[in-house]
């Protein structure tokens, strides 16, 4: 044979393995029904057929009018073509290395930001530049109206920082990253006769220590502990002293929410410390509802989720609607505390203080709370969110529909 | 579909070529025309009818001019229908919106809007296919009796939607016979790598800093600092080139991939050194098009000078409204007439007498204040005041208008894009076809093998952005 390559042959013959190479994967290998990284179900393949029709069709004309038409022509709404580029491109063999390689030309290129994530040093912060003002007055206004509606309960706000504003000072000032102090303290000159907790004060006399995970949005044990400290404070009770607690590190790799959209395996992995009182933990038990269905644990702590990528979610399991939690603790107080995921490794601590706390995630109810708990059963009412999700959504503004 | 999707590269593009290479040539067109209508179809479902409609008007008027040969009347006839319709189907979809939302703006008038889609390259594939019956008409071509070859031309899936205008005189010759070589194949994989990643690697990624700019300003330019405004209108000068050109030089690949070869459409026009240059090197198979079909026969230069300028206004006019139906891309195609009648006149004389930087500068900064017409105007509004209001404050704002020399968005973006910026002018410039020449022609035998190599880092990072579209993490799991 006489063979002779040359610059046209090679390149066809490289193109031709890239083309046929990646669909041939794709199409071999299993399909995933989800992405853990993104945390969401990824596309089924779009399907032209009227399934029900199509099983009484009798007929050639039932079978053609089984066909979902409108599914190819609809221009304002994803077709069945936009739905097979969407299938492909969540399948895509090798899809999360393409990911990564992607973020790794973008930082070459020199984009500060991947996914709305800075990286500096070994930190992973979640970006917080810009949010809808009138979104916050909904939120302000809903928790103000509450309180005013309950002059006899007292209540309380604690804003919590996240770990951009530890590191506020060495983001570049021309990025548009928005100061969380100044997003704090506007919002607490208008919470009415709501309480308000500093806890960014005490999170900032230790913004050197390990208080924000590095791969995830939230803050970790240590983290919490510091806002816990300023919270007891504002609620009237002595917060135990680091000293007074066993610590118990979980899980040493723990990749978290701001891994996932970067994929940058450079950043160290996360370890996850659980705080127990060296003097022995109150009892609990722990009543998860998740709208459909309660789950009952008799402990604050989840240990299944320290198996699977979301370990975060060990902290009182997963954002649900309610978390009802009863402790021996015999003091009569009882706290409801209307929260985002923040609170999730703050509650273990707050538990000593209390025989009942409810967690309620105003993102997951719909309608009046009332048909799930009474308000008067509570001696107080903690509203516990970070800045991002505070400013990201109007769902705490949706406490106002409790009567 | 649009070739820089995934369906088009692992889905379309496999099973068409393998076909196409497959069979023997006389089937050839047959694949390229099945192809052709459902590359078109899988964009535009209902409206590949129209383009159906158009091809087979065409065709049928193209036979009837044929067989009566020897009647004008007929022939005039054929034509005028064949005309009728592509400008009928063209101003249905395309102006009839504009037209009636502004009758409706200057009278008071409460016409309805049917708001009609505009059906993917209806602008392209109207031209291409009005090309062969003006040339048949003038007796330039051959009739295409074949119905495949002729669908097969229109439907020809890599001119189909995006340019460049293939006219039916470009490649009469090749649509029945043609040969396809190893080196053909070669060259188009290679063309059509340098088109996807000028696409997808510079366009869209210097384009986000454009929107982003853009959205932020809201029309309102008042705001933005100087250094701001010329990121945000040179983002959009290299977007708009680095879009165009990639998707003409995927098509230009694909078609020799498919033993074709298409006109040019872009020879660097950002080194021209005066505005009719820029427009001899800019969308090359455009101007050719109008140059041969509405110049000409309005008497080119030929009736005197004053003629001449009108002819040239009526041509410009006409360009800048076939790019959209807005006022804004009017006014964009009458100020590059204005230019170019000034450059007739006598500033093309002074260009040529100054410093070749200075006429380059010149051309340059006049074709970005062009793409603040073109880019930076609230395309619905129907009221010249208010359109004029943006040119000017954007323009404006170009100078120091504002107050502002430079501002933190001016530094993210030179922090965030100073690297793509700087690729763009390399591109822009003719200086990597510099270097690849001189590796195809002077260097040693085995740096060539180095093309392929390099095409192939191109495409993988190309696959990588197209792929990871939908990536999208969710902080809590979406219901």
């Amino acid at each position: 044979m006489n063979f002779k390559m040359t610059p046209s042959k090679l390149m066809i013959a490289l193109f031709a393995i890239v083309l046929l190479a990646v669909p041939i994967v794709t199409i071999a290998l299993p399909k995933q029904e989800k992405s853990e990284n993104e945390n969401r179900t990824l596309a089924k393949f779009p399907s032209l057929i009227n399934q029900t029709k199509m099983d009484k069709a009798e007929s050639f004309g039932d079978v053609i009018g089984a066909i979902r038409w409108d599914y190819i022509t609809v221009r304002d709404k994803p077709s069945f073509m936009d739905d097979i580029e969407t299938y492909f491109s969540d399948h895509l063999a090798g899809r999360e290395n393409w990911v990564v390689a992607k973020n790794n030309m973008e930082k070459l290129v020199g984009k500060q930001e991947i996914n709305g994530v800075f990286t500096i040093d070994d930190q992973m912060i979640q970006v917080f530049k810009e949010y809808d003002p009138e979104d916050v007055q909904i939120n302000m206004d809903g928790m103000v109206k509450f309180a005013e509606n309950h002059p006899e309960l007292p209540c309380y706000l604690m804003l919590a920082p996240t770990a951009q504003e530890m590191y506020y000072s060495r983001m570049p000032s021309y990025g548009g990253y928005l100061s969380q102090k100044t997003f704090i303290d506007e919002c607490y000159k208008n919470a009415g006769s709501v309480k308000t907790i500093d806890c960014l004060s005490y999170l900032s006399g230790h913004k050197d220590d390990y208080i924000y995970y590095r791969t995830d949005h939230h803050w970790t044990s240590l983290g919490a502990y510091y806002a816990y400290c300023a919270a007891a404070k504002a609620l009237g009770y002595t917060a135990y002293g680091l000293n007074e607690f066993n610590i118990e590190s979980v899980s040493s790799d723990f990749h978290g929410t701001l891994y996932s959209k970067t994929l940058d395996s450079g950043v160290t992995a996360d370890t996850i410390d659980y705080y127990h009182l060296k003097n022995g933990e109150p009892k609990v038990t722990m009543t998860a509802d998740d709208g459909e269905a309660k789950t009952v644990y008799d402990s604050l702590y989840v240990r299944d989720f320290l198996k699977v990528k979301d370990k975060y979610s060990s902290f009182t399991g997963s954002n649900v609607p309610y978390i009802d939690i009863e402790t021996d603790v015999d003091n009569g107080k009882s706290l409801l505390l209307v929260k985002d995921s923040y609170a999730h490794s703050l509650v273990p601590f707050l538990a000593k203080h209390y025989s009942r706390i409810t967690m309620v995630d105003l993102r997951y109810t719909s309608g009046s709370l009332e048909r799930f708990l009474d308000v008067n059963d509570y001696s107080q009412v903690l509203f516990m969110y970070n800045v991002s999700s505070f400013a990201g959504d109007t769902s705490a503004g949706e406490i106002m529909l409790t009567k | 579909m649009v070739f820089s999707s995934l369906t088009f590269l692992f889905a379309f593009m496999p099973i068409t070529f393998i076909l196409y290479y497959l069979v023997p040539l006389k089937a050839k067109n047959v694949i390229i025309m099945i192809s052709g209508i459902v590359f078109y179809a899988w964009g535009e479902p209902l409206y590949v009818f129209a383009m159906l409609l158009s091809t087979a008007i065409d065709y049928c008027a193209g036979l009837l001019m044929h067989k009566y040969d020897d009647n004008p009347k007929i022939r005039t006839a054929c034509l005028i229908v064949s005309l009728l319709m592509n400008l009928g189907l063209l101003g249905t979809f395309k102006y009839l919106g504009f037209i009636i939302n502004s009758v409706n703006a200057w009278f008071g008038w409460e016409i309805a809007n049917p708001n009609l889609p505009l059906p993917i390259g209806i602008s392209f594939f109207t031209f291409q296919s009005m090309s062969y019956t003006i040339d048949l008409y003038r007796r330039n071509i051959k009739v295409q009796k074949n119905p495949v070859s002729f669908i097969g031309f229109v439907s020809l899936f890599p001119q189909l939607v995006a340019g460049p205008i293939v006219r039916y005189e470009d490649i009469q010759n090749e649509i029945d016979n043609r040969t396809i070589t190893e080196k053909m194949v070669g060259d188009g994989i290679c063309r059509f790598i340098t088109g996807l990643g000028k696409k997808v690697l510079i366009a869209n990624n210097i384009g986000m800093l454009w929107t982003t700019i853009k959205e932020t300003a809201g029309f309102d330019y008042t705001q933005l600092s100087t250094v701001t405004a010329w990121l945000g209108i040179l983002a959009f000068t290299f977007q708009i080139f680095f879009d165009f050109s990639g998707y003409s030089d995927m098509a230009i690949g694909l078609g020799k991939m498919m033993g074709f070869n298409f006109p040019e459409n872009f020879d660097y026009p950002y080194m021209s050194h005066s505005v009719s240059e820029f427009w001899r090197r800019w969308h090359m198979t455009l101007g050719a098009w109008f140059k041969s079909y509405i110049y000409i026969p309005l008497g080119g230069n030929r009736k005197g000078l004053a003629r001449t300028i009108i002819n040239l206004l009526i041509v410009w006019t006409v360009t800048g409204i076939w790019h959209g139906a807005s006022w804004n891309f009017m006014l964009w195609g009458l100020y590059f007439g204005i230019l170019i009648v000034l450059e007739r006149l006598f500033l093309g004389k002074v260009l040529e007498k100054i410093p070749p930087f200075f006429s380059w500068l010149y051309t340059f900064v006049l074709v970005v204040f062009g793409w603040v017409m073109f880019d930076a105007i609230d395309p619905t509004t129907v009221d010249i005041g208010v359109m004029f209001s943006q040119v000017f404050t954007y323009i404006g704002a170009l100078f120091g208008a504002n107050g502002v020399f430079i501002d933190n968005t001016a530094f993210s973006a030179i922090m965030n894009y100073g690297i793509i910026f700087a690729l763009c002018i390399l591109g822009s410039s003719d200086l990597i076809k510099t270097f690849s020449n001189f590796i195809r022609n002077k260097a040693p035998q085995w740096m060539q093998y180095g093309i392929p190599v390099v095409q192939l880092v191109v495409m993988l990072m190309s696959i990588a952005y197209l792929s990871t579209a939908s990536y999208n993490p969710f902080l809590y799991f979406n219901f």
